[in-house]
């Protein structure tokens, strides 16, 4: 296990420390660690390297 | 110009908005028919480039909020983390039918396909104005190059590379037929 230190925005804590206090989280690690893994299925480098291409291709050769 | 390449109606996230404004070719979203924006992504995007919008070019229509969203879409929202304007976003375009939506957002962007819609990003609307003859290849190609000095949009150097390896090979508008 790593462990990361980062700055968060006052409000983002906030909304953070909500979700934990009403008991959707155990802690705010385990929000961040939860975000984190959601964020990284959504942004796989092969899925982003995918929407560029299709751009490219629209925007050169696509109709509309 | 065709006129049948300015009928497309999109909906707006908050990236595209901010990345033109950034490089400067926020002009480049006049040609579309009209530009239906989320009244969250109005209100984002008024919090981090509050200029971009002080005068909104007349394509431009700004959407009542949205209270109640529809249950596949509560879904999709939560299982991709979506924000409230990608929400308001993908519901409209429910509502437009045939309209693209403009996001350079990755989750937004696959929650979009998944749900059928055409989506399009910021480097497309760049190119597509050079398809449309409302830009040159080489201003296009200067625009493309100031993403990663003068942009907060994130694009890998090869992909970017590839991008304007395309633009230099692009035969002309006569090809796209």
């Amino acid at each position: 296990m790593k462990k990361l230190e980062a700055e968060i925005p006052d409000r983002l804590h906030e909304a953070m420390a909500g979700l934990v206090q009403e008991g959707w989280y155990r802690d705010e690690a385990e929000l961040v660690r939860e975000a984190i893994r959601r964020f990284l299925e959504t942004h796989r480098p092969d899925l982003m390297a995918q929407f560029v291409r299709e751009d490219i291709e629209w925007g050169l050769r696509g109709q509309g | 110009m065709a006129k049948a390449d300015r009928l497309l109606q999109v909906v707006l996230d908050a990236g595209p908005l901010i990345h033109l404004d950034e490089l400067k070719q926020i002009g480049l979203l006049q040609d579309f028919s009209s530009v239906e924006v989320p009244d969250a992504v109005w209100i984002e995007v008024e919090r981090h480039r509050p200029l971009s919008l002080a005068s909104p070019p007349p394509n431009f229509s700004r959407h009542k909020p949205v209270s109640v969203f529809g249950l596949e879409l509560a879904r999709m929202g939560s299982a991709l983390a979506l924000d409230r304007g990608e929400l308001e976003g993908l519901q409209l375009l429910g509502a437009l039918r045939t309209a693209a939506f403009l996001t350079d957002d990755a989750a937004a962007r696959l929650a979009a396909t998944q749900m059928g819609y055409r989506v399009h990003g910021t480097l497309g609307v760049v190119l597509r104005a050079v398809r449309l003859q409302r830009i040159s290849v080489q201003e296009a190609e200067e625009t493309l190059l100031a993403i990663p000095r003068d942009s907060t949009l994130h694009v890998r150097r090869d992909l970017l590379a590839q991008a304007v390896s395309e633009l230099r090979r692009w035969p002309g508008p006569e090809s796209t037929g």
